[in-house]
């Protein structure tokens, strides 16, 4: 897939935490789902491939190396699902493109909060993280 | 154990330390003050009671006052510790550092029924109120 652009609604739904200060490694566009750049110092990435640690969701775009405020746990946003088919209560982990899926059990890091009943649509999600370290 | 009100009468606040606003969702169903809750399936930004019934639930927090069926209510989630029920406390399963999960009438448990995950860390032991142990509980 390529990414979709979310429609007007802004990323925040329910802010719980202020949204972390961090730089972009490579473009990130504006709703994307994002993880850890790894051995850099404070950056996050889009992932080309499936299973890394959703960090969180993206405010705004931004270029390569420039500063990107990201949503974290805590915080009920926006995201991209990519299931047609996803219930409310499933839990999502990240795959390519910044996008959330309910296909990738490990790690999952967000909560859908609303049915996705049309693939690649914006959707409200929790952020949360530790509950992908218990059982399931 | 069954859904015992009184053993949070005393608790004014189910929140003991804030550290994320609340939520604000829609019950689905009567919903008390310190029952753990959950996403609704099917619905959109609905919470309901937790409970152990086949498919689990995972818990998103604590509900921080009563509400009836359809109306708003206010959900403590993640990063908030907070007062609320659990199975067993004192010289049961339950002390400082162990995970629980929501279970049915909205209690915490030691026991993950259905492979639900964690939803919170308890911060000391529960003790006995009236019919029910109520504990400090760290929600992740």
């Amino acid at each position: 897939m390529t990414w979709t652009a979310p429609a007007t609604e802004t990323i925040p739904h329910q802010l719980g935490i202020k949204a972390y200060n961090m730089k972009a490694s490579g473009t990130i566009e504006r709703g994307q789902a994002v993880a850890l750049a790894p051995n850099m110092d404070s950056y996050v990435y889009v992932p080309n491939t499936s299973s890394q640690i959703l960090f969180g969701i993206a405010d705004y775009g931004a270029y390569h190396n420039s500063g990107v405020a990201v949503w974290g746990m805590g915080n009920i946003v926006y995201a991209c699902i990519s299931s047609a088919s996803s219930v409310a209560g499933s839990w999502l982990g990240l795959t390519a493109e910044g996008v959330l899926s309910e296909d990738v059990f490990w790690p999952s890091s967000a909560l859908l909060l609303e049915n996705s009943a049309t693939a690649y649509n914006f959707k409200r999600i929790l952020l949360c993280d530790l509950h992908g370290a218990g059982a399931g | 154990m069954t859904w015992d009100e009184t053993d949070l009468a005393s608790y004014n606040d189910i929140i003991y330390q804030d550290g994320v606003f609340a939520y604000n969702f829609k019950a689905s169903g009567a919903i008390k003050k310190g029952q753990a809750v959950c996403a609704v399936p099917n619905a959109t930004m609905e919470v309901m009671v937790c409970t152990a019934a086949a498919g689990g639930c995972d818990c998103i927090g604590v509900a921080t006052g009563d509400a009836a069926d359809n109306a708003q209510v206010a959900v403590a989630g993640p990063g908030n510790i907070v007062y609320a029920c659990c199975d067993s406390g004192g010289a049961g399963n339950i002390y400082a550092g162990v995970p629980v999960y929501g279970d049915t009438y909205g209690v915490f448990d030691a026991t993950a029924d259905n492979a639900v995950k964690i939803a919170a860390f308890a911060v000391d032991t529960p003790t006995l109120v009236t019919t029910a142990y109520v504990g400090k509980f760290l929600l992740v």
